[in-house]
């Protein structure tokens, strides 16, 4: 089984669903987690490299010579199956406290 | 009038970042704002206004043409770029209550990897280099050493070649007679056990002088 994507990771691959500037993921990541969740940019850039390495994202030299990430089909596929393994663990929880609560109604 | 820089040596940026950081951070409370880091290790103030700010020290390993978009994440980040020490140790200061520049344990383990691994392949480098000054130092000096007994060399040579071939003048005219004793290898071995117990005494007596 594949390692489970850290927070971040998730979060920037999710950005880079629609190629952009590095600094512009850091601005979407705040608006996408309503504020609540922030990457620094050491921490961003620390990522983007990594996962240039690993092939999940690419770079497309854009006209001001900024660059501009996008992500690879292979980055698209790790992302989908940790969207899976999220949702998968969000319904465990979901169905833990379910059966907790039936119990205490039980009780009352 | 009065002082208004001055300089302080730095702690070691690849070390103690993290107390390098908290001493920006008080020196700028006292009002002396950070500069930069010069080459031989100081830190540079000058005074202003006392600031309450804080501080943060990056290890950047990338190309130098990507240190636009670098120091654009920083400013996206809320962090204003002060100046670097030789495009590898970025310096940055923001107001307290932005986030810091790592926002998770992975990252900052991998930068404190990849400025181990910089430190490294650094530090070897420059073994290598010294180590071939060195042995420059070291064979040139012998060789050299070697060129000044020359002479003693090219004499004892001659003597023993005419111990072993006496009279060989006297084959003027059948110089084959003598080329049947000629024997070059059992003659290398005397000269190079002689020239060995020769060079062994030259070097007890000379060392003090030449090393």
């Amino acid at each position: 089984m594949d390692e489970a994507l850290t927070d971040s990771t998730y979060l920037i691959l999710l950005a880079l669903l629609k190629p952009k500037h590095g600094y512009v993921i850091m601005k979407q990541i705040h608006e996408l987690s309503q504020g609540t969740f922030e990457i620094g940019p050491a921490t961003m850039y620390t990522i983007l490299k990594k996962l240039t390495k690993k092939g999940w994202i690419d770079l497309e030299e854009s006209v001001d010579r900024k660059k501009i990430y996008q992500i690879t089909p292979e980055g698209r596929q790790v992302l989908e199956r940790d969207i899976q393994r999220r949702k998968l663990f969000y319904q465990i929880g979901e169905q833990v406290f379910e059966a907790l609560g039936g119990e205490q109604d039980g009780h009352q | 009038m009065g002082i208004n820089k001055k300089y302080l040596l730095s702690l070691g940026v690849a070390y103690y970042p993290e107390k390098e950081m908290v001493r920006l951070q008080k020196q700028a409370s006292l009002g002396w704002h950070f500069v930069k880091m010069n080459r031989l290790g100081f830190l540079k103030f000058i005074k202003g206004d006392p600031e309450t700010t804080k501080y943060a020290v990056d290890f950047f390993e990338g190309e130098p043409s990507e240190i636009v978009d670098y120091l654009a994440m920083y400013q996206a980040g809320g962090w204003t770029y002060i100046s670097n020490y030789k495009d590898r140790y970025f310096y940055f200061k923001a107001s307290p209550d932005t986030p810091a520049i790592f926002s998770d344990q992975e990252s900052y383990q991998e930068r404190i990897d990849n400025e181990t691994r910089y430190l490294m392949k650094k530090s070897i480098l420059l073994s290598v280099i010294s180590l071939v000054i060195l042995a420059a130092i070291y064979f040139g000096l012998g060789l050299i050493t070697g060129l000044v007994f020359i002479p003693i060399g090219v004499g004892l040579t001659t003597i023993l070649m005419k111990f072993l071939y006496k009279n060989r003048a006297s084959y003027y005219n059948e110089p084959e007679k003598l080329a049947k004793r000629q024997r070059v290898i059992r003659d290398t071995v005397i000269l190079m056990f002689v020239g060995a117990i020769i060079g062994a005494v030259i070097g007890f007596f000379f060392s003090d002088i030449f090393y």
